[in-house]
C-alpha cells in the first residue's frame, strides 16, 4: 500500500516508517500539517496515518481533506488523546480507525491488514498463511480446506498473529489487542500461554505444522 | 429558615422579653406608687384628725357616721400607731374581698372648760382600700399585649416589604449563581442593582467564577498535555524497541531484556492513563450521564472474562436482574466493571469462587482469596497495593472509588471468612436510591 504517515515526533516517525517498509509499504512521511496538507494535494495514497496534534494545524483538518479529496484512502488517527470526545469526532469525519499512543506496531499492522482487508486494496478478503485460511465475514478458520472450531479470543488471536507473519508479538501487544489496555493485568500472560497451547492443539489436529514459535520470556512469532 | 425569618424570630424574642420584663417593672413600680400613696393619704388624714382634736378639744359627734373608714371609739389607755395591710369585705360588691390599709393611732386630749378633769384617750382607726392588683395586672397585661401585636404586625409588614423589594436582588443573584457550570464559558449574568453591597457581591461573585472557570481550563489544558507529552515518548521507546525486537541474530538474553523494557514501557502507559483518567474524572470531565443498561452490560464483561474465569478453575454464581437501568457515565461505566471483576479474578485463590448478583440499585460482588494485605480503610487509596504482585498498579480500587464518588455510588468493602465482599449501592435511571 502507498501510505502517508503524519507525524511531528521524528523518532517515532521513523520507527514507523521503518517498520511498514519492512512490511513492504510505501511510505512517505509529513512532520506538520502544512507538510502533510501539500502531500495530499500531489499524490494520492492508499493509507494514511495521521496524528492529531501537530505543529502549525490539527490533524482532523487533514482527515476532513482527506474525506473531501480522496474518498478511497483509508484514515487511521494516531494520537496521545485518549478522550471520547476526540475518538467519536475522529470516526465521525471519516476516519476509519483510531490508535491511541503508546501502541505496539504490530497492533498497527493488524489495524492496517483489517482495513486493506475491508477495502480489498488487495482484491482477497482472506488472511492466508500455509494451509491456514481466514475467512474474516464469516469468521471462518480452515486448514487445508477443512474447518476448524476456535474460541472467539483462539481466533481473534489467530488472525492477530497472521496480520503479523514473521514478527515478534510481545505477550503485552498481544494480550492487550484480545483484551483492552484500559485494566489493570489479570495474570494474563499465563492466561495467554494456556489460550496459544489450545489453538497449537486445535490447528495441529488439522494437521497443520507448528508455526507459531515461542520465543522465551517474550512471545511468539509466527514463521513458516 | 431564611434571614428574614431568622431576623424576625430574633426581634420577636427580643420583643416579647421587653415587654414581659417591662411589664413586670411596671407592675411593681405602680404598685409601690400606689401603696405609698395610700399611707401617705392615711397620715395626713391623722395629721388632720389630730390637729382639729387638740384644737377643739373634743370630739365632733358627727364624725363617726360619715364613713365606714373612720372609727374613734375612747379608751382607758394611750394607744400606741400602728399600720397595717387587711382583707375586708367589699361594701360595694358582697361577697368580694378587698385589701385595705388600716392606720390605727391615738389621741390624748383634755375636755375643754374642765381644767381638773383627767385625760381622755382616743383611739382611731382610719382605713383606705387598696387599689385592686388583680385589676392593676390585667391592664398591664392588656395595654402592653396589645403593643406586641402591634409591633408583630408592623414587623411581618416591613419583612415582606423588605424581602421582596430589599432582599430581590439578592435572591436573583443567588439563583443565578445557582446555574454557574463550570464547564461552560459565558460568564454569569446578573441583574442589575442599585445596592453597594449586592453590586460588590456580584462583582466579587463574577472575579470568584472566571477565576474558577480559568484555572479548570487550565487544568484540562495540562491534563491533555501532559497526556501527549508523556504519551508521545512512550510510543517513541515502544515502537523502536519493538523493530529492535525483530532484528535478526538477537541472543535469549537480548530478547528477553528488550521484552522486558517492554513490558515496563507498557506498564508505564497504562499507569499514566489511569493517572490521567483519575485526573480527569476529578474534573468531572466526564459530566455526561446516561441510561445504562448495567445488566447488559454485567453480562457482556462475565463473557469477556469468562475464558479466563474457567482458566483459573473459578465457579462462578450469578443471579443478574435484568434490566436495571442505571444513570452514569457509560465510558466510567465500563472501567468500573471491568476492575471489579478483574479485581475479584485476580486476587481469587486456585479453583476459588466469584458470587456476582445484581438487583435494581445494588451491586454486590464476592469472590474467595487471601485476607487483604493493606488496612482496609487504605484500600481504596492510590499505590496501596499487595506488594508480592509486581503486575498490578495498584489504582484499581482507587479508580472505583473516584468513579463512585463522581456517580454518586456507595461503595463499601468486607472480608469476613474467607470472602472479599463489595457492595455498590447506585441511584437507579429515575434518580432512586
Amino acid at each position: 500500500m502507498k501510505i502517508l504517515l503524519v507525524e511531528d515526533e521524528k523518532s517515532l516517525a521513523a520507527a514507523i516508517l521503518d517498520f511498514l517498509r519492512a512490511e513492504g509499504h510505501v511510505c512517505e512521511w509529513a512532520a506538520d500539517a502544512q507538510a502533510a496538507d501539500e502531500k495530499i494535494d500531489v499524490y494520492e495514497y492508499d493509507c494514511a496515518l495521521v496524528d492529531i496534534m501537530l505543529p502549525n494545524g490539527s490533524g482532523l483538518d487533514l482527515v476532513r481533506k482527506l474525506k473531501e479529496t480522496q474518498s478511497r484512502s483509508g484514515i487511521i488517527i494516531i494520537s496521545a488523546k485518549n478522550s471520547l470526545d476526540d475518538k467519536v469526532q475522529g470516526l465521525d469525519l471519516g476516519a476509519d480507525d483510531y490508535l491511541t499512543k503508546p501502541f505496539h506496531l504490530s497492533e498497527l499492522n493488524a489495524r492496517l491488514n483489517a482495513l486493506r482487508r475491508r477495502r480489498q486494496f488487495d482484491g482477497s478478503p482472506e488472511i492466508v498463511f500455509g494451509p491456514i485460511k481466514v475467512l474474516p465475514d464469516a469468521k471462518e478458520v480452515r486448514v487445508s480446506g477443512q474447518p476448524v472450531t476456535l474460541t472467539r479470543k483462539e481466533y481473534d488471536l489467530l488472525v492477530y498473529l497472521m496480520s503479523n507473519p514473521g514478527r515478534v508479538l510481545t505477550k503485552g501487544a498481544i494480550s492487550e489487542h484480545l483484551y483492552g489496555d484500559d485494566i489493570d493485568q489479570v495474570d494474563r500472560f499465563d492466561f495467554l500461554y494456556s489460550q496459544m497451547k489450545n489453538l497449537r492443539k486445535k490447528l495441529a489436529e488439522q494437521g497443520c505444522p507448528d508455526y507459531i514459535q515461542t520465543i522465551y520470556g517474550v512471545g511468539y512469532k509466527l514463521t513458516a | 429558615m431564611k434571614l428574614i425569618h431568622k431576623a424576625t424570630r430574633s426581634f420577636l424574642i427580643a420583643c416579647l422579653l421587653v415587654a414581659g420584663l417591662g411589664g413586670v417593672f411596671c407592675f411593681f413600680l405602680l404598685k409601690k406608687i400606689f401603696s405609698e400613696e395610700a399611707t401617705e393619704q392615711l397620715y395626713a388624714q391623722k395629721k388632720k384628725l389630730t390637729a382639729h382634736l387638740h384644737q377643739t378639744r373634743q370630739m365632733p359627734e358627727n364624725w363617726y357616721a360619715l364613713t365606714d373608714s373612720l372609727a374613734v371609739v375612747r379608751v382607758k389607755e394611750p394607744v400606741a400607731e400602728t399600720l397595717t395591710d387587711t382583707v375586708l369585705a367589699n361594701p360595694l360588691e358582697p361577697g368580694e374581698m378587698l385589701d385595705y390599709r388600716i392606720l390605727t393611732f391615738g389621741v390624748s386630749v383634755l375636755p375643754l372648760g374642765n381644767p381638773a378633769s383627767e385625760t381622755r384617750h382616743y383611739k382611731i382607726t382610719i382605713q383606705n382600700p387598696l387599689y385592686e392588683t388583680e385589676d392593676l395586672s390585667m391592664a398591664i397585661f392588656t395595654v402592653f399585649a396589645g403593643l406586641i401585636i402591634a409591633l408583630v404586625l408592623a414587623l411581618l409588614l416591613v419583612n415582606y416589604w423588605l424581602s421582596n423589594r430589599l432582599w430581590l436582588p439578592f435572591y436573583k443573584t443567588l439563583d443565578t449563581l445557582s446555574k454557574f457550570r463550570i464547564n461552560e464559558e459565558q460568564p454569569l449574568a446578573f441583574a442589575p442593582t442599585t445596592t453597594i453591597e449586592f453590586q460588590a457581591l456580584q462583582t466579587n461573585l463574577d472575579q470568584l467564577t472566571r477565576l474558577v472557570r480559568q484555572e479548570y481550563a487550565s487544568l484540562k489544558t495540562f491534563t491533555e498535555n501532559a497526556s501527549h507529552e508523556l504519551q508521545t515518548p512512550l510510543a517513541v521507546i515502544s515502537s523502536n524497541l519493538e523493530q529492535l525486537l525483530q532484528a535478526p541474530n538477537l541472543t535469549q538474553s537480548q530478547l528477553e531484556q528488550i521484552g522486558g523494557l517492554l513490558d515496563t514501557t507498557g506498564r508505564l502507559a497504562r499507569m499514566n492513563q489511569t493517572l490521567l483518567l483519575l485526573t480527569k474524572i476529578d474534573n468531572r470531565q466526564f459530566g455526561t450521564q446516561e441510561r445504562v443498561d448495567f445488566s447488559a452490560s454485567l453480562n457482556e464483561k462475565m463473557t469477556l472474562w469468562e475464558a479466563l474465569i474457567q482458566h483459573k478453575g473459578i465457579t462462578v454464581d450469578q443471579q443478574i436482574e435484568p434490566d436495571v437501568d442505571i444513570l452514569v457515565n457509560p465510558h466510567l461505566a465500563d472501567v468500573l466493571l471491568n476492575n471489579l471483576l478483574t479485581n475479584a479474578i485476580k486476587h481469587n485463590l486456585p479453583n476459588g469462587r466469584i458470587s456476582v448478583a445484581l438487583f435494581p440499585q445494588k451491586l454486590i460482588i464476592r469472590n474467595t482469596g487471601n485476607p487483604p494485605t493493606v488496612p482496609i480503610g487504605q484500600l481504596w487509596e492510590r499505590f496501596q497495593k499487595d506488594s508480592t504482585d509486581q503486575s498490578s498498579l495498584g489504582l484499581g480500587l482507587a479508580l472505583v472509588a473516584k468513579i463512585c464518588q463522581s456517580s454518586g455510588f456507595q461503595v463499601s468493602y468486607e472480608y469476613a471468612q474467607g470472602w472479599h465482599e463489595v457492595v455498590l449501592a447506585m441511584a437507579d435511571s429515575t434518580g432512586q436510591r
